[in-house]
């Protein structure tokens, strides 16, 4: 069976307060980086899923955020699904 | 009658569930630890989720450990007629579990937040947690927490009827300064602060043990009209002493 490696990134919902991002820009401008705006601070999963097409590999992937690796209330995810060879 | 049992939920990381056994004693339950890993019993009349950092509060706080067993079978002992308590960490997983609606996040300011704070009673959802609390009553309770923020997409009225208690002063950015949160049967309770930490007038405060109090003598059907002044609480409360 083919092998896809999905990396999913899960950061905060537009408009959602992002606290950590500000705490991570202020690290940063006080290191002299004032040209540097951290617009996100999320999360990133790296997985292999054993299926037949990148699309199934996709579907997969939604159905993990939606039962557990994303609150909707406050996040949102983007996906890369890539073939192993 | 026997004192009614109380399962206290140890997840790996949990670091209240000792503090909580000894408050729920102190209120008169007979209280013991419970892991995560199975259902609670059917024989225990409530469930506690301690603070903590459950499985290092990895991903999401609460996210893994709202997979467990013993929270998936939350459930059935609401269906039964159990309450259920979650504190802080037990808190944020209630609300990952989807027991109680919205979310909750990182401090706004971020940064971990350890202090006295006062809470206001307001007007909720009736529940036995409150039964000894009346409306318009403050509470001294402790905070330890670094993602307390309460939110909800649609806002504070959306919860407003479930949110029992306002943080006089908001210390973590929450929607509505909710402190704590029911839910539809007002037998499942959130709560950001500390009760259990709040049981001893002697470490600063007993307040935390209305909650407790209002619990076990719901679950011990013991009528609210026969309850009040002249129980050893408000007496505690009052400064009289123990």
């Amino acid at each position: 069976m083919p092998v896809f490696r999905a990396e999913l990134a899960v950061r905060p919902r537009p408009g959602v307060k992002d606290p950590q991002a500000e705490a991570v820009q202020e690290s940063l401008t006080r290191l002299g980086h004032g040209g540097v705006a951290v617009h996100a601070v999320g999360r990133l999963l790296s997985m292999t899923i054993d299926c037949n097409t990148s699309e199934e590999a996709e579907r997969i992937t939604a159905a993990l955020c939606d039962q557990l690796l994303v609150n909707p209330n406050l996040e949102t995810y983007s996906v890369s699904v890539e073939e192993v060879v | 009658m026997s004192d009614p049992r109380a399962a206290v939920i140890v997840f790996p990381g949990s670091n209240g569930d000792r503090d909580l056994i000894e408050a729920l004693g102190v209120a008169g339950f007979d209280a013991f630890p419970h892991p995560s890993g199975l259902p609670v019993p059917a024989a225990v009349a409530l469930a506690g989720l301690p603070g903590g950092f459950s499985f290092g509060d990895y991903w999401r706080a609460g996210m893994l450990a709202s997979q467990e067993p013993a929270v998936r079978s939350l459930g059935g002992l609401v269906a039964r007629g159990g309450l259920v308590l979650g504190v802080c960490n037990g808190f944020q997983i209630l609300v990952e579990a989807g027991l109680l609606p919205g979310a909750l996040s990182y401090n706004d300011p971020a940064g971990f937040r350890h202090r006295w704070v006062t809470v206001r009673r307001v007007v909720a959802t009736p529940s036995p947690w409150f039964d000894n609390v009346p409306e318009g009553a403050r509470l001294r309770l402790p905070i330890a927490h670094g993602e307390g923020c309460y939110f909800h997409p649609g806002g504070f009225a959306a919860v407003a009827p479930r949110a029992p208690l306002l943080y006089e002063e908001n210390p973590n950015g929450s929607l509505g300064d909710v402190a704590a949160l029911l839910d539809d049967t007002g037998r499942i309770l959130g709560i950001m602060p500390h009760p259990e930490r709040a049981s001893d007038r002697d470490l600063g405060s007993a307040d935390g043990l209305l909650l407790l109090s209002g619990a076990r003598e719901a679950l011990s059907g013991i009528p609210r009209s026969s309850r009040g002044r002249n129980s050893p609480l408000e007496a505690a409360r009052a400064g009289a002493g123990t």
